[in-house]
């Protein structure tokens, strides 16, 4: 492992002045994922600015019209605080379903969501692929068993975050700070496919710092669940997953529908379709079928990941019934 | 006195016929009435606080002042040529102590040919350079400016495509040729096309299993320190003398001038039997820097470089009366060396024991490929063979309509019928009954709730375990009455040194924590056996009592001549000498041992021969219990009853525990753990624990160990065989026999994860 500076800041100013205009110097929180791609010599950053001093990022609150959650929040905090369990069950219930106890102690909910792509030539130090700079997507002609059945071009990587989906699904806001100043933006509008851009699954650059989530109080009337595939029962990321969240209104009509998957994508994958076929539905059986059915219409199978198609349906069907109730 | 005597002797299901000097005057078996005070009891382990509190030292906690941390370069290709190796930058940081190259030992020879660091990579991961180093930072750094320049080759990674004609050569010139590790083994009885001619049913299916890591939780790996011109090798392995023996050989030194020590460690599983070549390495860059060296593998090279379990494809054909009586078995397998392996297991072995059927044909191809090298992996060969064999023999009884249970029990093997002897026993009738009914066979009809099915399959276990001399003991009385016992064998961390102990605090009638047992140094203790193939139980703790049995001789000689009677009628129980018969104390031990003082009570026990007209195994089965989502692929083992005969249990909760540790292993193997290989560039893509799966604890399901059958007083003094490997060979099996009764569909490819359920469901199952 290369030699790097590692700087410890106190608050976000100092951040942002630490960080640079490339990425030689990263942002350090939990550490479960960047250390990690240090030690398999994919980065090698020449500064670290260790932000987990700052003791206002960790804070999980209400504020006017809904929540803020900090960079910082552990996602075991997520996962056990009463305010989330009691009015946000689908963030609770994804940042269950995350790694292992002992990584979610660690690990933070901005770095899940930012985490870096599993796919393992990604994490192949020796294959230097398109997203790290290459000129292929070893995983198009390879083994690709793992990979993404939506978006897949020209990278077939797949968002490997469970708090994402959530996250989207409740339509989070992000707080990005840079040094010309704090702005927020919708989360799914951070995320960049890989037509857009190969090499990085988000719009931050190297100068910006995550802050914190807002999310919207979710509406009266709305209930969600978040559903994850796995192979071993725990520490292990989703073959697929589904973050529902659905609004009926007095007659049990659908009056909104976010339906966001993952594991499935290079980026949480809002399944317009599925929301499309759903709007002013009953949630019959037929009609979560139908759903499910529509959710998986445009997913297209590589060599290895057919299942997955059939595994997708089965996950939004199962939240949709689910969310019957 | 010693007796020079050829016997059959079994190593991870290969015989063969070796010499083997014995000694005449091995114990009788204990009696059937005897009480036993010590062996058969739940004893934790003698170590168990030293291991739990970490102040057991493992091979990763030795440190001599001074030592260097040592590491090596792999190819990253998984064939090339090295054309170049420039280490100018590398030898020019400040710290580094040693570099190796292909250069440097081209004098000992790896794998029959092939130098220690080759100058032709055959693997991604073969060993091309190695470096030592003041720290681990520094030798980490050393090995990233190690400049190599390769020039690729052309390579090939599947096993049947490496026998096709033109394929690319991997040892080109060397024998038998045609990428073949070794000649096509073939075995035939009777007249399989008479017998598929008699045949009114046959089945006939491809199985494939993957490769699998063995992934112990202590990496390959040594210290090794010369004092003067003695090396001293502290090392994980499952051979302290076999490690010797190799060492001396590579370095050309005397025997007594290695010492090899391995205190602790974190499991072999069978890639430890042999001289890694990160030991061979340390100990010649401690040799050339007149320092200790450390080296340790990464978990990477783990993965890549100390052998596997190998991938294999195997044909089987069954044919059958309506009645389920076999007539013919006839089987191929095509399993692989990897670029270097030692030697073919046998895939077949069990075809041609486990069902008694009269007309079997089995041909078994072993071929490089550019991949590590296999080696042994707990059950090699059996495991992969009977994954095939009992799942289809499952298929057989859907084709006939018989209960799978009902089809086994017809055609159960009365006597060995590869070596036409009886066996010393066997107790698998008990083993099918009692483990049919702790599952609830009856009772639980396949079924569930909706798209969540559940089903319950079972697959058979056979496995040698009968263990062989030599193995010795010895065992010397101090005069506090306390005892030192010494066998040269090593715990992988299935609690030897308490069954040992328990073994001697028998024979000599003394309390277990009255005895010392030392183990895993060649300076400290007798010859043992390697602790593989099962053999560590049968093959040592034999000694052990007749070592513990002529300490007491000796005891009682003393305390006859304390005394003044004859040492006839006097006996040891509970630390007393007492009269025999009566029981009246007469003295303690402890009396017997300060009087000693220090004349020295030295006892040597040597394993007996092993019975020449009967052959020795073990028997088991598993039945498993899974559910399974139709609807996600996803598999849950729910519960496994493994019912097994080891001959007498010396300690129930060790041995439970190496049921449990092997049916976890069997889940894993059957359900999650696959080494991955990209075909186009050839690299392992899953060299680590993120994506090399293998179970935790939230994915081991309930597990009810059975023993069956008394001691096996046949097999060897103790009666106990060995059960190392027997709990992981029925696992996979079972649990696809399982799915197949909870969902209707054959998966007949390891491991059964959530693609291969969902893809067999499409392509063919009830939904």
């Amino acid at each position: 492992m290369r030699s790097f500076e590692h700087v410890r800041v106190h608050s976000v100013d100092e951040a942002l002045e630490a960080l640079g205009d490339d990425w030689s110097a990263r942002v350090l929180a939990g550490g479960t994922d960047l250390l990690h791609e240090m030690k398999q010599g994919i980065v090698a950053p020449q500064r670290l600015v260790d932000i987990k001093r700052i003791p206002e990022l960790g804070d999980i609150s209400d504020s006017k019209g809904g929540f803020s959650v900090g960079a910082l929040a552990r996602i075991s905090t997520l996962e056990e605080n009463p305010l989330v369990c009691s009015r946000m069950p689908i963030l609770a219930q994804a940042a269950a379903e995350v790694a292992s106890p002992q990584l979610r102690n660690m690990a933070t909910v901005a770095g899940n969501v930012l985490q870096r792509p599993r796919c393992w030539y990604y994490r192949d130090r020796h294959t230097v692929c398109l997203r790290r700079g290459g000129k292929l997507c070893f995983a198009a002609m390879g083994d690709n068993s793992r990979h993404a059945i939506f978006g897949a071009a020209p990278c077939s990587m797949v968002c490997p975050s469970d708090l994402a989906p959530a996250l989207v699904a409740l339509g989070a806001k992000v707080e990005i700070a840079r040094r010309k100043g704090r702005l927020e933006m919708p989360l799914q509008e951070t995320f960049r496919t890989p037509k857009q851009d190969p090499r990085r699954e988000t719009c931050l650059g190297p100068a910006d710092i995550l802050t914190g989530f807002r999310i919207p109080e979710p509406a009266p009337g709305s209930r969600g669940v978040f559903l994850k595939a796995r192979e071993r029962q725990v520490w292990d990321f989703a073959l697929a997953s589904v973050a529902a969240l659905v609004q009926t209104d007095g007659d049990g009509a659908v009056t909104s529908a976010s339906i966001v998957l993952g594991g499935v994508a290079p980026n949480p994958w809002v399944s317009q379709k599925a929301q499309e076929t759903l709007a002013g539905e009953t949630l019959t059986e037929e009609a979560c079928r139908a759903a499910a059915d529509a959710a998986v219409s445009e997913a297209k199978a590589m060599k290895h990941n057919g299942y997955k198609i059939d595994l997708t349906r089965t996950l939004v069907a199962r939240a949709l019934t689910e969310l019957r109730g | 006195m010693a007796i020079i005597r050829k016997q059959q002797v079994e190593v991870e299901g290969r015989w063969h016929e070796e010499e083997v000097i014995v000694e005449q005057d091995d114990l009788a078996p204990w009696a059937d009435e005897r009480v036993m005070t010590h062996v058969g009891r739940g004893r934790p382990r003698t170590d168990a606080e030293a291991r739990v509190t970490g102040t057991a030292k493992y091979t990763y906690d030795i440190a001599p002042a001074g030592m260097l941390w040592a590491g090596i370069l792999h190819s990253p290709y998984p064939h090339a040529r090295v054309k170049s190796i420039d280490t100018t930058q590398a030898s020019a940081l400040p710290g580094v102590r040693c570099i190796l190259t292909h250069d440097d030992c081209r004098h000992i020879a790896w794998n029959d040919h092939t130098p220690l660091l080759t100058d032709i990579a055959r693997f991604h991961g073969d060993e091309i350079a190695a470096v030592a180093a003041d720290s681990e930072a520094i030798l980490a750094d050393a090995l990233e400016l190690l400049s190599v320049e390769y020039e690729e080759l052309p390579f090939i990674v599947d096993p049947v495509a490496a026998l096709a004609e033109g394929a690319v050569e991997i040892h080109p010139g060397t024998d038998p040729g045609g990428n073949r590790a070794a000649p096509p083994t073939e075995y035939s009885r009777g007249d399989v096309e008479r017998g598929f001619a008699e045949a009114e049913v046959v089945v006939e299916a491809r199985y494939r299993t993957p490769a699998a890591v063995h992934n112990s939780l202590e990496p390959h790996g040594s210290v090794a320190m010369w004092e003067n011109d003695l090396l001293t090798v502290w090392d994980t392995t499952q051979h302290i003398f076999g490690i010797r023996a190799e060492l001396a050989e590579k370095l050309s030194i005397p025997l007594n001038k290695v010492r090899v020590i391995s205190q602790y460690m974190g499991g072999g599983f069978g890639a430890k039997n042999d001289l890694s070549k990160a030991t061979a390495l340390a100990a010649i860059m401690a040799r050339k820097t007149r320092r200790p060296v450390k080296l340790m593998l990464t978990r990477e090279q783990e993965n890549l470089a100390s052998g596997h379990r190998p991938p294999a494809v195997v044909d089987v054909e069954l044919g059958a009366r309506k009645d389920g009586t076999l007539t013919a078995i006839r089987a191929r397998a095509v399993s692989t060396a990897g670029a270097y392996g030692r030697y073919p297991f046998s895939i077949c072995g069990a075809m041609h024991e486990l069902y008694r059927c009269d007309n079997v044909e089995t041909v078994q191809e072993d071929v490089f490929i550019n991949t590590g090298p296999s080696c042994a992996f707990r059950g090699p060969g059996y495991v992969e063979g009977i994954f095939a064999l009992d799942s289809a023999m499952d298929e057989l009884a859907a084709a006939l309509g018989m209960d799978p249970l009902e089809l086994r029990l017809a055609n159960y093997a009365e006597s060995n019928q590869v070596r036409q002897m009886p066996y010393s026993a066997k107790h698998l009738r008990e083993s099918y009954r009692s483990g049919a009914a702790a599952i609830g066979r009856h009772e639980r009809s396949s079924g569930g709730e909706g798209r969540r099915r559940r089903g319950i399959g079972m697959a058979s276990q056979v496995w040698g375990g009968g263990g062989a001399p030599p193995s010795y003991a010895t065992m010397r009385v101090n005069a506090d009455g306390t005892f030192d016992l010494a066998t040269g064998t090593q715990d992988l961390g299935t609690g030897t040194k308490t069954v040992m102990t328990q073994v001697a605090a028998e024979e000599l009638g003394v309390a277990e924590e009255k005895i010392r047992i030392s183990i895993g140094d060649t300076l400290a203790c007798p010859y043992s056996l390697l602790s593989a193939g099962s053999l560590t139980v049968p093959s040592v703790s034999p000694a052990v009592r007749n070592a513990a049995s002529e300490v007491k001789r000796q005891l009682l000689d003393l305390a006859s001549a304390m005394l003044e009677t004859d040492a006839a009628q006097l006996d040891i129980r509970g630390g007393e000498v007492v009269a025999c018969p009566g029981g009246e104390r007469k003295l303690t031990v402890d009396e017997v041992a300060a009087k000693a003082g220090n004349y020295m009570i030295i006892g040597k026990g040597a394993r007996g021969p092993n019975p020449t007209d009967s052959s020795v195994n073990t028997f088991g089965v598993q039945f498993a219990e899974v559910e399974v989502d139709t609807g996600t692929g996803e598999v849950r083992v729910l519960r496994v009853v493994a019912a097994h005969e080891f001959g007498r249990v010396l300690n129930p909760l060790t041995l439970s525990s190496q049921i449990e540790g092997g049916v976890l292993q069997g889940v894993g193997y059957g359900t999650l753990e696959e080494r991955v290989i990209d075909a186009r560039i050839g690299r392992v893509v899953n060299a680590n624990l993120t994506d090399y799966q293998l179970p935790t604890a939230m994915d081991t399901p309930e597990i009810t160990s059975l023993f069956t059958g008394p001691p096996d007083t046949v097999a060897n003094n103790v009666g106990a065989k060995g059960a190392g490997e027997p709990p992981i060979i029925p696992t996979a099996p079972a649990v696809a026999n399982a799915v197949y009764a909870a969902t209707g569909v054959r998966i007949r490819e390891l491991p059964i994860n959530a693609a291969r359920v969902l893809e067999a469901l499409r392509d063919g199952g009830e939904e």
